[in-house]
C-alpha cells in the first residue's frame, strides 16, 4: 500500500525574468485648459508649483494581458480573440503552458487539458481562490462546459507549486478564475449584455447576463445556451446554463453574497466511423475502430445536472482582512445506448439500456485573514478543505447492496501561513508553509471476484491518512528604477517542495 | 520568462500492462510508481504594442521529460510534444475596426492510450499514436456597429474563420480535431 502514497518531493527552481515593455510611453504635454490655470496663478500672484516626475507603476486595468513577476492575468473582457469563447478553455488555450487535448473544440468531453506537462491531477482550477476538485470516473476532471463563462472576470495563471495558499496538487500550478466583484450602481436600471452567436457544424451560443443595484443590495442572473452538431459522427451537444446571484456590500467596504448556478448538458459520443464498412458515414471524419469501441447503431449519449451554491464573504478588520469562501456541488451523470438484449443470442435485437448512472456530492470552504504587520510584512494565514463522495447506480465493483449509496472518496483540509515580506524597497521575500492532510477511500471489495483485497480487513474500502508540512518560497527583486528599459522588469525566484497523495484507485 | 526544474519521486504514470507486461487490472485503469522524474522547462510571454494601433503576444513554452529510474515505460514521458507556440496579432483598421489573427503551433509527439472503454467493459483499447506537428491559424474581424444609440450602449459583431488553412491534426487519441470553420456573433450591452 505504501506504493500508493504518492510521496513526492520536489526542487523546483524558478528563475523569471519579466520584461513587459509598455510602449505607450508617458509624453509631456499642457493642456489648454492647464495654461489657462497657470496664466490665472500668475494674475493672482500666485506661482504654479511645479511636480517632480512621477513613476507610474501600476498596472492599466484595460490590458488584455498583466503579467507579473508570479502569474499571468488574463482580463476576460478586455481579451479580444477569433470567435465567441463559449467557456475559459477557449481563452486558457491561447497560453503555450496550456497544452489543450481534449477531443473537440466545439464541446470539451473529457478533461482537456495539461499545464506546465501535468495532468488535471497535478494543478489546480480554482473559483474564486477555492480549489475545484469535480472528481469524474477516477480522473479529476474539471467540467469546464460548466463554469459559467460570461460571469469571469479574469483568469490568474499561477505556473509553479510555490503558493501555500492551494492544495498540494498544485505542482503544475494554479489556474484561478475571478468571477465579476460587487460594486454599487448609480441607477436602478441594470446593466444587459446580451450576445449570440453562430458557427459551422450548426453550433450556437446564446447568453444573457443582467447584473444591477439597489443601493447595497446587488444582484445579477445569466443564462447561456449553447449547442452543436459536433464534428464527429454521434457528437451533438446540447447545453443550458442558469446562475443567479445576490448580495450585499457591507458599510466596511466588505460583501457577502451567494451565488446559485444549475446546468443541464446532454451530449453524445463519438461512434466508429470506418470507411471500410458499410455503415460508413461519408459526412463525417473517419475514426477506425481501434480509436472508438462504439458502434454507430448503439448511438451512445450522456446528460448531466449540475446544481452549485457558492458563498463568499469578505470584511475588513482591525485584525486583518478576512474572507470565508465556501461551497456546494451535486452532479447526476447518467447515460444510455441500444445495446443486444442478449449479447448470446443476438436475435432478441437491442433495447435502449442505462449504460451510466453516477451522482457527485462535493463540498468545501476556505477561512482566510490577511494582516499586515510592521508595515512591510503581510501575513496570510488561513484554513481550507474538500470532501467529495461519490454514488455508483450501475457500478458493477460494487456490491448489490450498496449501489446507490453515498460513499465518501476524499477529504482534504489544508492549514496554510505565508509571508509577504517586503525586506528591501527592491526585495520582496514570499516563505510559506502548508500543512495538509488527505483522508483517502481505498476500495478492498471486489465484485467481480467477490474477494476483499484484503482479507485482514473486512470493510469494503479501507480509510488511509497522509499528511505533510510543506515549505514554499518565492522571492521577487524588482528593477524598474535602475534604467529606463527596466520598466516594469523582476527577477524571481522559487524553491519549493512539493507532495499530494493522488487517489488514483477511488472508485 | 520563466526557467524550472521538477525532481519528483514515485511519479505515478498508467501502467501499460499489454506493452510492458503484467496481468490486467482488476478494475479500473491500474497505476505504476517512476522511481524518479526530471522535468525542464522555459516558458516565455510577451505582450506589447509596435504602434498605438497594433499589438501582439507572443508566448512558448518549452518541456523536457527525463525518467532517471529503471522503468522501461518511463522513458515514454519523453514522448510528449517539447515545444509549443501560441502568438496572435491585433490591429486597429479604423477606430471601431479590429483585426485579430491567432496562430497555434504544436511539436510533434507520440501519444500513448491505454485505456478500459466503456469503463469497466474489460475492453482495454492500448496503442501508440505518432502525432505530427501542427500549426492552426484563426482570424476575426470584429466590428462596432454603433454606440450610445438609446438604451444601447454598444452593439458589436464579430465574424471569424477558425482554422483559416484547414490544418489536418489530432487530438491526443487521434481524434480528429475540427476542421476550418466559419462563424458570426453579434452582441449588444444595454
Amino acid at each position: 500500500m505504501r506504493k500508493l502514497l504518492k510521496t513526492m518531493t520536489m526542487l523546483s527552481m524558478l528563475i523569471s525574468f519579466l520584461a513587459v515593455f509598455g510602449v505607450g510611453f508617458a509624453e509631456e504635454y499642457t493642456s489648454g485648459e492647464e495654461v489657462k490655470k497657470e496664466e490665472k496663478a500668475k494674475k493672482e500672484g500666485k506661482e504654479a508649483v511645479k511636480l517632480e516626475d512621477v513613476i507610474v507603476t501600476a498596472t492599466k486595468e484595460n490590458e488584455e494581458v498583466v503579467l507579473k513577476p508570479s502569474s499571468t492575468i488574463i482580463n476576460v473582457e478586455e481579451f479580444k480573440m477569433p470567435g465567441t469563447p463559449q467557456n475559459v478553455m477557449d481563452v486558457l488555450k491561447t497560453r503555450a503552458i496550456i497544452d489543450f487535448r481534449g477531443g473537440s473544440d466545439l464541446y470539451i468531453e473529457r478533461d482537456p487539458i495539461y499545464m506546465r506537462g501535468f495532468s488535471g491531477k497535478r494543478f489546480i482550477i480554482a473559483l474564486d481562490g477555492l480549489a475545484i476538485q469535480n472528481t469524474h470516473h477516477g480522473s479529476d476532471d474539471v467540467d469546464y462546459n460548466l463554469i459559467p463563462f460570461p460571469q469571469i472576470e479574469s483568469i490568474e495563471i499561477i505556473p509553479g507549486p510555490h503558493s501555500p495558499l492551494y492544495p498540494g496538487k498544485s505542482i503544475g500550478g494554479v489556474i484561478n478564475m475571478k468571477t465579476k466583484g460587487l460594486k454599487r450602481y448609480e441607477t436602478v436600471k441594470p446593466d444587459f449584455k446580451v450576445t449570440t452567436s453562430y458557427r459551422s457544424y450548426n453550433t450556437q451560443n446564446h447568453s444573457i447576463d443582467i447584473n444591477g443595484g439597489i443601493d447595497s443590495f446587488v444582484y445579477g442572473l445569466l443564462y447561456q445556451k449553447y449547442q452543436t452538431h459536433g464534428y464527429l459522427r454521434n457528437h451533438e451537444s446540447d447545453l443550458d446554463i442558469v446562475t443567479g446571484r445576490a448580495g450585499y456590500i457591507l458599510p466596511s467596504d466588505g460583501y457577502i453574497y451567494l451565488n446559485a448556478s444549475y446546468s443541464d448538458s446532454d451530449y453524445e459520443e463519438s461512434v466508429i466511423n470506418d470507411p471500410s464498412r458499410s455503415d460508413y458515414d461519408s459526412r463525417y471524419p473517419d475514426t477506425p475502430k481501434v480509436w472508438r469501441s462504439y458502434e454507430p447503431w448503439q448511438k451512445p449519449s450522456m446528460n448531466k445536472k449540475d446544481d452549485s451554491y457558492r458563498l463568499a464573504y469578505k470584511q475588513p478588520t482591525p485584525v486583518g482582512l478576512w474572507t470565508l469562501g465556501a461551497y456546494y456541488h451535486h452532479q447526476h451523470h447518467t447515460g444510455k445506448k441500444w445495446d443486444y438484449i442478449d449479447k448470446n443470442d443476438k436475435d432478441l435485437g437491442i433495447e435502449r439500456i442505462s449504460s451510466r448512472d453516477e451522482k457527485w456530492r462535493e463540498y468545501g470552504g476556505r477561512l482566510q485573514d490577511e494582516i499586515q504587520l510592521f508595515e512591510d510584512h503581510l501575513i496570510t494565514v488561513g484554513f481550507d478543505m474538500d470532501k467529495l463522495y461519490r454514488n455508483l447506480m450501475l457500478a458493477s465493483w460494487d456490491r448489490l447492496e450498496s449501489r446507490g449509496t453515498y460513499q465518501k472518496v476524499i477529504g482534504m483540509y489544508g492549514i496554510y501561513i505565508q509571508d509577504r515580506w517586503k525586506a528591501l524597497p527592491r526585495l520582496t521575500l514570499i516563505p510559506g508553509l502548508r500543512y495538509e492532510n488527505a483522508e483517502i477511500f481505498w476500495r478492498n471489495w471486489s465484485e467481480r471476484s467477490q474477494t476483499y483485497k484484503n482479507p485482514l480487513v473486512r470493510k469494503d474500502f479501507i480509510e488511509k491518512d497522509y499528511n505533510q508540512v510543506v515549505p514554499k518560497f518565492f522571492l521577487t527583486y524588482e528593477l524598474d528604477d535602475l534604467s529606463d528599459v527596466l520598466r516594469e522588469t523582476s527577477i524571481s525566484a522559487g524553491v519549493s517542495k512539493i507532495w499530494t497523495p493522488i487517489s488514483y484507485c477511488i472508485i | 520568462m520563466g526557467f524550472f526544474h521538477y525532481e519528483i519521486k514515485d511519479f505515478v504514470v498508467g501502467r501499460n500492462w499489454r506493452k510492458y507486461g503484467g496481468t490486467p487490472p482488476i478494475y479500473g485503469n491500474s497505476k505504476m510508481n517512476l522511481e524518479e522524474v526530471h522535468k525542464e522547462g522555459l516558458e516565455v510571454e510577451l505582450n506589447g504594442n509596435i504602434f498605438d494601433d497594433l499589438s501582439f503576444y507572443v508566448s512558448y513554452a518549452y518541456h523536457d521529460w527525463e525518467s532517471k529510474g529503471p522503468e522501461p515505460q518511463g522513458k515514454e514521458l519523453g514522448d510528449r510534444a517539447r515545444n509549443r507556440v501560441t502568438a496572435g496579432v491585433r490591429y486597429n483598421l479604423f477606430e471601431d475596426t479590429l483585426f485579430i489573427l491567432d496562430y497555434k503551433f504544436q511539436d510533434k509527439q507520440i501519444s500513448h492510450v491505454n485505456k478500459e472503454e466503456p469503463p469497466n467493459s474489460g475492453n482495454w483499447v492500448c496503442y501508440d499514436y505518432a502525432m505530427a506537428e501542427h500549426n492552426v491559424f484563426d482570424f476575426g474581424i470584429e466590428q462596432i456597429l454603433f454606440k450610445d444609440q438609446g438604451l444601447i450602449k454598444d452593439a458589436v459583431l464579430k465574424l471569424y474563420v477558425n482554422n483559416l488553412f484547414d490544418e489536418e491534426y489530432e487530438d491526443d487519441e487521434g481524434f480528429p480535431m475540427t476542421d476550418r470553420t466559419y462563424g458570426a456573433a453579434l452582441s449588444f450591452r444595454f
